[in-house]
């Protein structure tokens, strides 16, 4: 098929257009009185709710970790170094979060398209790198429990078990933290732990990077 | 501008584009209710961005830009829910499109988000330049994409021919 006629298809689909669209005007003065809601608002409500989320669960950890402290024993050391950890874990995602909200409010969809969706699609990627992030967290989990009965009356089987899990959560947190990026984004395991609806549109976004990338590459 | 007249000038905007609001719309959402929704978003944000037009940019790159970009965002989110105005704002009321043209379309959504992008402005009649301005990438780029993007629509349309 030759350029004119392309060309020419198209051009008889706008004439169609131009004469069968229908504008819904109540609806513009709709939008004028700022009736409709963004698109926008819904990305950001999301981000608030895990900024909420998260600034909760730190609460919670510094009063537990403020209570442990009023009874110290070189025993409470475990919890309190796992709490302490986590909590600064997630009051860095806050921060994280909460400087998202300011970056997309400051996207101008006047720009570029490369570099307005550069932008957006570097935001949506950092959602990978707090989760990267997180995994470091995972082996805290696996010792805040431990107590002074357990190292008086725990039998060598206990500490073996023990042993085990918190050496395998230590393995597969670091080899997380260290597979879990965008290179690998195309291999099953990844695709796998990152599936679902959440990561749907982060999944779109490394992709995307990878299209500008070639784009600038030529 | 005074805000009545403000309002007035926005929507003749939209009368006088809504052809281009809705080809981009259609071009990254097939789905009627999700294209609903999208052809509001572009309004709202042109609305949102239309005390702040620079007029060093032409009107359509300014439009183009912003109903594109809008495009292409929605287009990787995950739609979880239809929130916005249960009213549709830009309606199609004709007979079916021509052979032709539905091959062309699905051709076009198909293509990579920037590669449809460029599809449509180019078939928009617009220049390298202006295509170049509006998506941020050099006008040879430009002409290598389209010279690819049509390369593949020949193939394509002499396969369905045969």
């Amino acid at each position: 098929m030759e350029d004119l006629e392309l060309r020419e298809i198209w051009a008889a689909y706008d004439r169609k257009l131009e004469k069968s669209l229908a504008l819904n005007k109540k609806l513009i003065t709709e939008i004028q009185t700022q009736k409709v809601r963004s698109l926008l608002r819904a990305l950001i409500a999301g981000k608030i709710a895990v900024i909420i989320t998260g600034s909760l669960w730190a609460i919670f950890l510094a009063s537990l970790v403020s209570l442990a402290l009023i009874d110290l024993t070189p025993y409470s050391l475990f919890f309190i170094v796992s709490a302490v950890s986590c909590m600064l874990f997630s009051l860095v995602a806050v921060i994280v979060y909460i400087r998202h909200i300011m970056l997309i409010q400051e996207i101008d969809n006047s720009n570029s398209i490369i570099e307005t969706q550069k932008r957006l699609a570097v935001l949506q990627t950092t959602t990978l790198k707090i989760v990267r992030a997180s995994f470091l967290t995972a082996p805290f989990y696996t010792v805040f429990y431990l107590n002074e009965n357990m190292f008086r009356n725990g039998n060598i089987g206990l500490w073996i078990l023990q042993a085990s899990v918190t050496a395998f959560f230590i393995f597969g947190a670091i080899w997380l933290y260290r597979n879990t990026t965008m290179a690998n984004a195309h291999k099953s395991w990844f695709k796998l732990i990152f599936n679902g609806n959440a990561w749907i549109s982060v999944n779109k976004a490394i992709d995307f990077l990878e299209e500008i990338e070639a784009y600038e590459k030529e | 501008m005074a805000p009545l007249q403000e309002d007035n000038a926005f929507l003749q905007l939209i009368e006088a584009n809504k052809g281009i609001i809705y080809k981009v719309a259609n071009s990254y959402c097939k789905n009627t209710e999700d294209r609903k929704d999208l052809i509001q978003e572009i309004i709202l944000q042109l609305w949102k961005s239309f005390g702040k037009y620079d007029p060093q940019y032409k009107l359509s790159t300014w439009m183009y830009r912003i109903s594109l970009n809008v495009a292409i965002s929605f287009y990787r989110k995950t739609r979880n829910t239809t929130f916005l105005s249960k009213d549709i704002i830009l309606q199609e009321i004709s007979p079916p499109d021509t052979e032709q043209l539905q091959l062309l379309q699905q051709f076009i959504s198909e293509l990579k988000e920037l590669d449809r992008a460029i599809m449509l402005l180019y078939l928009e009649e617009k220049s390298y330049r202006e295509i170049a301005d509006i998506l941020g990438l050099t006008e040879t780029n430009i002409a290598t994409r389209i010279s690819r993007i049509r390369e593949r629509l020949k193939r394509k349309f002499s396969i369905i021919h045969n």
